[in-house]
Order: C-alpha cells, then sequence, then structure tokens
C-alpha cells in the first residue's frame, strides 16, 4: 500500500503533467465511446421515430427525401401526390395492415400540423389520451409532446402558420380547435398536431384564393389544381414479406416513389459509416496519442526518478514492489481519465441527445453492450499496461549500482 | 578469525571492475558497536567494494558473512531481503525520496524490506538525532546538515546488523567531518551495529576504530 501512497506523492509532485496526460486520455476515450455509441444509438432513435411506418408513397424522387420528409419528419416536403391512384397502389389487404395519406405544409409555434385520416392512429398503433379524433373541418389533434409543451387542453383554439418552421405567415382566418389529445408512442407521431386532411386541402385552398384574389397568382398551385393533393401516403404492412413487392411495385408506377424507412436509414448509416469509422479512429488516435503522451511523461519521470528506484531495490525493495509504483502510477492516471471521460461521454450524449431532440425529435438512448464495456474497458486496460510497462521493466531489470551511480 | 559477535567478516576479497581485478581488500571483521575505515585513492574501487559488501555487485572473489550467512551464496530475492534487513546505507549525497515526509522516508526503508513499519522507533530514532521537529517535512526543504542525520536514522531504522557508508564526508570541512564521524559511531554504537567506511579521505582515520586500505592489482 506504501508503494501506492508513493505513486500518489509522485503525482502530486507533477500534478501538471498527471492532470494533462488524464485530461488527454479522458478525451480520448470520450471520443470513442460517443463515437460506438452514437453509431447504434442513432438508427435506433431513428426507428423509435417512425414507429410502424412499413412504407412512404410520395412523388417520383429522392426515397431518403421522402423518409426524412414523411416518417422522420426532419426535412421538407419535394411535392404532392394524388391520393386516389396510391392508395389504389396500396390496395392489397393480405399484404397492408393500415394506409393513411398526410399532407404537411403548416406549424403552430414550430410543431407541425398534419393532415391525415383517423387510420394514422393504426399505423403507429397510437390511442386517444383524452378528448376525440376530429369529426369536422379545423379541428385538431395533439400528439403528446405537443400537448405538453404548448400547454394546450381540450377547447383550446391556436392559429397556425405556413411552413414548416416557426414564424410564417399566420393563417389567421382558420384557427384550429384542439378537440383530443393521444397518449405517448415514442415515435414522431408525439410531435405532430393532427387534423382532418380535408382541413389542410380546405385552408390551403381558401388561402390560395385570397392571394389570387388580391395579387392575381398563388404560391400553391398544386393544392388547387390537385382535388386529392397530399404530401405521401403512410402504409404498415400486415406481413413482413410484403417489404419485398410494395416498394417495387409503387415504384413501377409512373409519378411514385415507395421509400421503406429501415432501408433508406441503413443506406444512410452505410453512407454515414465511413464518418463513424473516422471519428473511431480520431478517438483511437486520441487514445494513442494520449497513452504515448502518459508513456513518455512515466518514462521520462522514471528516467528522473531512476536514482529513488535504485534506492528502493538498495533498501530491499522486490522487482514486484519496484513495477507497483510505475503500474499503481499509470494506473491513478488511467483511472482519473476513465472517471472524466465518463463524465465528458454522459455531458456530450446528454446534450447531443437534447439538441437532436430538440432539432429533429429523434431520441437518442444510448446503452452499451457489455462486450462493447469490456472492450473499452480492456483496451484502456492494456494502452496502461504497455505505458508503464516500459518504465517498470527497465527500472526492475537494470543493475542498481548502475541506477545509483547515474 | 570469526568471533560471536562479528557482524560483517571478508575472506580474501577481490574486486573487479568489467571482468578486470582492480583490487582486494584485506580481511576485517567488524564487531558490533565497532568501526571499519576502508581507505583507497579516487577510482581505486572503494564504492565496489561497498557495493559488494551491501550485496548489491558480485566480487571477483572471496567471500563476504554477515552474521553468519554468506551474502553471495544467497539465491537474489532473499539477498536483497537481507540487505534491507541486516545491512544500513548511507550514501555519499544521502539519496532520500524528496516526493514524502522524513517520517515516510524511513518507514519505506522498512516496506522496502518486508518488515512493518515500527512508528515509536521514527520517533526514537528522529528524537535520538535531534531531528524529530522535522519528521512531516519533505526531504527536499531539508538543510544538508539535516538530510545527513535522516540518511542515518533511515540507515538505522530496520535495527541494522551493519551500517555501510559511502564517501560520507567527502565535501565538509573539517567540523563537519568530526560531527558526522561522530553522529555515525555514537549511533551505530547505541544501536547494536558495525560501522563500515570507504573513504580517501585521511581525516577518517583518527575517529575509526580500525582502518584497512584497498591494495590494487595490477
Amino acid at each position: 500500500m506504501i508503494f501506492v501512497a508513493l505513486a500518489f506523492a509522485y503525482l502530486r509532485r507533477r500534478w501538471g503533467q498527471a492532470l494533462l496526460s488524464m485530461l488527454v486520455g479522458a478525451l480520448g476515450i470520450a471520443a470513442v465511446v460517443t463515437a460506438m455509441a452514437g453509431f447504434e444509438a442513432l438508427p435506433q432513435a431513428a426507428r423509435h421515430a417512425w414507429g410502424g411506418v412499413d412504407l412512404v408513397v410520395g412523388p417520383k424522387g429522392s426515397a431518403l427525401d421522402l423518409v426524412l420528409c414523411c416518417a422522420l419528419h426532419v426535412s421538407e416536403p419535394r411535392g404532392l401526390i394524388s391520393v386516389k391512384p396510391a392508395m389504389a397502389a396500396l390496395d392489397n389487404p393480405m399484404m397492408i395492415r393500415a394506409a393513411a395519406p398526410i399532407a404537411l405544409g403548416d406549424n403552430v409555434d414550430g410543431w407541425r400540423i398534419m393532415g391525415t385520416t383517423p387510420a394514422i392512429l393504426d399505423i403507429y398503433k397510437a390511442r386517444i389520451a383524452s378528448g376525440q379524433m376530429w369529426t369536422d373541418k379545423l379541428q385538431a389533434v395533439l400528439g403528446a409532446s405537443v400537448a405538453r409543451a404548448l400547454k394546450f387542453k381540450i377547447g383550446d383554439s391556436f392559429v397556425g402558420a405556413h411552413g414548416l418552421a416557426a414564424g410564417g405567415d399566420l393563417h389567421d382566418k382558420f384557427p384550429y380547435k384542439v378537440v383530443g389529445v393521444l397518449k405517448p408512442t415514442g415515435s414522431v407521431l408525439d410531435r405532430l398536431v393532427l387534423t382532418d386532411i380535408e382541413t389542410v386541402r380546405y385552408i390551403h385552398v381558401e388561402q390560395a384564393k385570397v392571394e389570387i384574389a388580391e395579387h392575381g397568382s398563388t404560391d400553391e398551385p398544386m393544392v388547387t389544381n390537385l382535388p386529392d393533393a397530399a404530401t405521401a401516403v403512410l402504409a404498415a404492412y400486415r406481413i413482413p414479406t410484403a417489404a419485398a413487392f410494395m416498394p417495387r411495385r409503387i415504384d413501377a408506377t409512373e409519378d411514385m416513389t415507395g421509400a421503406s424507412p429501415t432501408f433508406e436509414i441503413a443506406r444512410l448509416m452505410g453512407y454515414l459509416r465511413p464518418l463513424t469509422v473516422a471519428a473511431t479512429g480520431f478517438g483511437l488516435l486520441l487514445v494513442i496519442i494520449a497513452a504515448t503522451g502518459a508513456a513518455v511523461g512515466l518514462l521520462a519521470t522514471m528516467n528522473m526518478r531512476t536514482r529513488d528506484l535504485a534506492l528502493l531495490r538498495a533498501l530491499g525493495a522486490s522487482r514486484l514492489k519496484i513495477g507497483t509504483v510505475a503500474f499503481a502510477e499509470a494506473g491513478i492516471i488511467t483511472a482519473g481519465a476513465v472517471i472524466v471521460g465518463a463524465a465528458l461521454v454522459f455531458g456530450m450524449l446528454m446534450l447531443g441527445s437534447d439538441v437532436l431532440a430538440e432539432r429533429t425529435g429523434l431520441l437518442l438512448q444510448p446503452h452499451f453492450r457489455p462486450a462493447q464495456v469490456a472492450m473499452i474497458l480492456g483496451g484502456t486496460i492494456l494502452v496502461t499496461a504497455v505505458a508503464a510497462a516500459v518504465p517498470a521493466l527497465r527500472a526492475t531489470y537494470s543493475q542498481i549500482e548502475e541506477l545509483l551511480q547515474s | 578469525m570469526q568471533t560471536i559477535s562479528a557482524v560483517l567478516t571478508t575472506c580474501n576479497l577481490t574486486l573487479d571492475r568489467g571482468g578486470r581485478p582492480i583490487a582486494s581488500l584485506p580481511d576485517i571483521t567488524v564487531a558490533r558497536g565497532r568501526s571499519v575505515a576502508i581507505l583507497g585513492a579516487s577510482g581505486s574501487g572503494k564504492s565496489t567494494t561497498l557495493l559488494a559488501l551491501a550485496g548489491v555487485r558480485a566480487p571477483a572473489g572471496g567471500e563476504i558473512v554477515i552474521e553468519d550467512i554468506a551474502l553471495w551464496r544467497m539465491p537474489p530475492t532473499m539477498r536483497d531481503r537481507l540487505r534491507g534487513q541486516r545491512i544500513g546505507l548511507v550514501f555519499q549525497s544521502f539519496h532520500l525520496i524528496d516526493a514524502v515526509s522524513v517520517a515516510s522516508n524511513l518507514t519505506l526503508a522498512a516496506r522496502c524490506a518486508g518488515l512493518r513499519p515500527d512508528h515509536a522507533r521514527v520517533s526514537h530514532l528522529l528524537g535520538s538525532l535531534q531531528i524529530d521537529q522535522l519528521r512531516r517535512r519533505r526531504t527536499d526543504r531539508l538543510s544538508h546538515g539535516q538530510a545527513q542525520r535522516v540518511a542515518v536514522a533511515r540507515a538505522l531504522f530496520n535495527k541494522p546488523a551493519v551500517v555501510l557508508a559511502d564517501e560520507p564526508t567527502s565535501a565538509l570541512d573539517d567540523a563537519s567531518t568530526a560531527s558526522l564521524l561522530a553522529l555515525l559511531k555514537e549511533t551505530t554504537a547505541r544501536e547494536g551495529a558495525g560501522l563500515v567506511i570507504a573513504t580517501h579521505d585521511r581525516r577518517v582515520i583518527d575517529a575509526m576504530d580500525e582502518t584497512v586500505e584497498l591494495r590494487p592489482l595490477p
């Protein structure tokens, strides 16, 4: 024990160098762990977010865009489709459990208003917590997070604004009335304001009429030209094998794209893999630099302490005891790095989760598998052992007289 | 001839440097409470002799016996332990560990030797050397004279059979030399240990009970 205390005493004497080694090590550990956690937690968060949506049918274009816009609600819509042919293409009760059109375009304080049909509840397996579904135009049912954030109650009224971000032109002639609040689902539905799709069409057609009357034109010709326009149609499969047929069937049509969130997000993560590998590599590089720094620092310290170690040997200390001092010193630095690194990881994930949830609604719930924890700890212990071994071996296997005379 | 009170005896001891014989030591017998000076010019092999007597560096030939135990016939681990428990060392530059306190320097000597530190002995030794008030002070904050006393206290802490001192007076004036020699002689005698000093300083001769001179080998 006194040899561990001696290692502490040595660290106290060069606390600046020890602190630096500890911080560099902590940064390395934090970078590796965060990259590992993020790579697993992000797709998981996305899967939670899109809930029961197995297929998004939208206008011809990028399938990934369609998923990001209509399943994850993190990007803007790219166009409109006609609901009738889309629903017809999905009319396969053997494969499709539920399908619902959605119409996006407005928001209330940055929370998206989504026109749809009651079938949306089947897709997300959502339930009403209080109130009821809409029975008429300009009635709204709030997702759990929206209700909590806006503090709206049944019977309250609000006005939607144009666009999907806060700050657009208010549709102040068309106030909504809250008629229901959904139970939390853990999906993106919690962050949406639902209303009858006819309400969205009604507001935009009426808005278009006003614009034409006032300016002679409108920004929304599609809405007026396409009476059953929608941003997309969401569908949930009845059987998993539907995934092999339905997107292909939709893609075969002339003006529709079928996008599978599972496939598109997997593809996206595939694109991002080099980034996460680079981040992990960078973290590993930091760990290696930290380990090298700690080893060089330790080596320099041991060199300065050559006489002390020789003295301990001269006083009868075994090689094991000499090694204990070196390993204890490296171990203390590493333990500090692990603790600070864990705090950094916790902080970064907490902050990152909050920012991600605020910006995208994706709820990161990182967790580590025992194998990952073992890998991180094993790697850290290995680096510590290597960092300590060089000076320890040097100290224990040198001749005492050489050390005393050095 | 070895006597019952002999703590260190040597027989036909020769020393080498890099495999080349450099000196031989006339046979010595050190009894408890007695002191011997090993004299020799600079580079004659005094430190090498002392390292051999301490069980650190093997001699080229001959025998060293510490309290009936042939030092260089023991396995290295046991020799390390014997050195820690039965041989006290005082170095020319003291070699105190400056990261810890005076008291810890003493208790560390016990731990290195595999002994439990006797804290009462810390007080006793520091008190007898009149440095008890320094027990919590870090050793890099000691004066030369204080560090010298701490080095002596550490050498005696494990109640050694013999104390070996390497050139302890080389950088000292006459008064300091006399003071240190008196300190070493008195304390080792009081603790019942023998004292061997390797030196080229002829001022040491008068203070010691016996003097032997290293014989250079051709």
